[in-house]
């Protein structure tokens, strides 16, 4: 996890002054958050190193969201606290703010104003302010040069998230906090948003998001922690998690064979169709296989259309919760 | 790029806090320009109506015919009134409750920005853009019909002006903190404003209704400002307020207490 965690990382004047010798940047104790009869968030431990992209997974309605907005100081949590970069976010709320970068669910963007105008206001609103040049060439970096001035409104989805990411970092944030980024994007557009938050990264910047799709959270995350009914009930590397659970890999081919001498393979578990497709559960995917090739050439036939799934973040889910994260 | 963005300038202080305020006023300038409603609205239909009043009553004079005193002069405060009702009530709670639906309010208490910040640009701005509007109808009344006024009535109605704008904008800010959804603001701004509009004496004298809604019309807040601006507006012609002054300014008074109350304690972030 550490070994992850320095790879390419930059030092800043700012990091120097602020980063505390643990390397924690948010620090969550305890945390509880009730609306009336609703338990959004259950006595969350947690704590986000300096530098990583952590990702917050779980279903609509976990409490991700809420616990974001317990870091930006925008909710008061019923138990437990917060501190960020060593402050207590409830007790220096403003000092806390001015560290963040944020991007909520909405983009919050005002109807009548060209995109330039909304960095400009948005720095503003943090006591940052920029000139235009400085404007245009945060714009740039997000590819948006050639729409400083549009209306959001004549934004694509892709155009609409980025610009809402330049807006996170207009005061220069050390903490970014992305509430689901790449909701509603297509693959394209949701790569362009990795390609940039991994950049943020490595500029020294932490990022903190939240996602419910599980090829995000592997994919782009360094650690993860997977949220359920307000309770972070795992919390480690993707890999990690996946090797935690000490799942099966599931061999899928359209050979005929016999079905008990496949069940006597090393390795297997397990052995169903579905339609032309034999899948053989295995804990020893390398060995099955080996197996499988052999049992082919004595029934003299070809092992075509071989697939192997390795087990993924989605199986962790099911396996720690009993249920489909979009159930 | 991110070198680029750490050396910008970063400045504290009262100074920094006031420049920042300046930036909000300047940015929902912008944006109220753009708004084609908000144009519609509070500037073109306000003298469009005076231009359709005049063509049909010319320079009909009311009172006695020696006064001089024409219907132009009388219902040009009254517009400015009317302005001042579509800009306050019916736009700000809409644009407070657009904010609040486009998640804006959430993403501004996320920033050190203080929300009361923001709102107070607003009025700020609006007050500006309220002053130019009373102008801009004074100019067209005289130029197109040759109204008259008092100059010295014409300045000391200005504080009364700058006073309704920001009464009737801390009128919809209360509709919007009392009322959630965005549509149904713009409903409960139209129900208030429609008998606020035809009971408040913009385009007639009170005295001309029937007693009983003379006396639901002395309650008005668009009844009290109307009297505000035109009394001082046309002191040459000794028109009788329909309220005297001092209950006028207590009413309108306590209007804008009771709306800043309610905004303040009903106010939702989202």
């Amino acid at each position: 996890m550490k070994s992850i965690l320095s790879a390419e990382r930059t030092t800043t004047a700012l990091e120097a002054v602020t980063t505390t010798s643990s390397g924690i940047i948010i620090d969550i104790a305890g945390l509880s958050v009730f609306y009336g009869d609703v338990k959004a968030v259950r006595g969350v431990n947690l704590q986000v190193e300096h530098g990583e992209i952590f990702g917050l997974l779980g279903p609509n309605g976990a409490g991700k969201t809420t616990m974001l907005s317990a870091i930006e100081g925008i909710v008061k949590p019923t138990a437990g606290r917060v501190i960020v970069l060593g402050r207590d976010v409830q007790k220096q709320t403003e000092e806390v703010q001015r560290t963040l970068g944020i991007s909520l669910q909405s983009t919050a963007f005002f109807d009548e104003l060209k995109l330039w105008e909304l960095v400009k206001l948005y720095a503003g609103m943090y006591e940052v302010f920029l000139s235009k040049s400085e404007i245009l060439a945060l714009l740039a970096r997000f590819d948006l040069a050639e729409k400083a001035n549009a209306l959001t409104r004549q934004l694509s989805g892709g155009q609409q998230q980025r610009m809402a990411l330049a807006l996170a970092i207009c005061n220069d944030p050390q903490i970014v906090i992305l509430d689901e980024p790449t909701t509603g994007l297509d693959p394209q557009a949701r790569r362009a948003v990795w390609a940039i938050i991994r950049e943020l990264r490595a500029e020294g910047r932490t990022v903190v998001l939240t996602t419910h799709y599980m090829e995000e959270a592997q994919e782009l995350c360094h650690r993860i922690g997977i949220i359920d009914r307000g309770e972070l009930i795992a919390l480690d590397t993707p890999a990690g998690l996946i090797r935690s659970l000490k799942a099966d890999s599931l061999i899928s081919t359209t050979i005929r064979l016999p079905e008990s001498e496949v069940e006597a393979l090393p390795g297997v578990t397990g052995v169903r169709w579905e339609g032309d497709h034999m899948l053989v559960q295995t804990n020893d995917a390398q060995e099955t296989v080996f197996g499988l090739q052999k049992l082919a050439v004595e029934h003299r036939q070809l092992l075509t259309d071989l697939t192997i799934k390795q087990p993924d973040l989605e199986d962790v889910f099911i396996a720690l919760t009993g249920r489909n994260i979009r159930q | 790029m991110a070198t680029n963005a750490r050396t910008m300038t970063r400045t504290g202080g009262r100074s920094a806090t006031f420049r920042r305020f300046m930036l909000l006023v300047q940015a929902n300038f912008l944006m109220y320009i753009r708004n084609k409603a908000a144009m519609f609205w509070v500037v073109l239909f306000p003298i469009g109506l005076m231009l359709i009043f005049g063509a049909i009553y010319g320079n009909q004079t009311i009172g006695p015919e020696s006064s001089g005193l024409t219907l132009i002069s009388f219902i040009t405060p009254g517009l400015i009134v009317l302005s001042i009702m579509s800009n306050g009530l019916v736009g700000n709670a809409g644009a407070m409750a657009n904010f609040r639906e486009k998640g804006i309010l959430r993403r501004v208490q996320t920033t050190p920005l203080p929300v009361a910040h923001l709102i107070l640009s607003r009025v700020v701005m609006q007050s500006c853009i309220m002053i130019g509007q009373a102008a801009l109808m004074l100019a067209t009344s005289v130029v197109v019909f040759n109204a008259r006024y008092d100059v010295a009535g014409l300045l000391s109605a200005l504080p009364w002006i700058v006073l309704g704008s920001v009464v009737f904008m801390a009128m919809g800010q209360a509709v919007a903190a009392l009322v959630r959804k965005e549509e149904t603001v713009s409903v409960v701004t139209q129900v208030i404003n429609f008998p606020l509009m035809f009971l408040g004496g913009l385009w007639m004298p009170v005295t001309s209704m029937p007693d009983w809604l003379q006396g639901v019309s002395k309650f008005l807040p668009s009844t009290m400002l109307a009297d505000l601006v035109r009394t001082p507006m046309l002191s040459s012609f000794h028109i009788e307020p329909t309220i005297p002054f001092a209950m006028a300014l207590l009413g309108i008074t306590a209007y804008l207490v009771g709306s800043v109350a309610l905004s303040a304690r009903f106010f939702k972030w989202s």
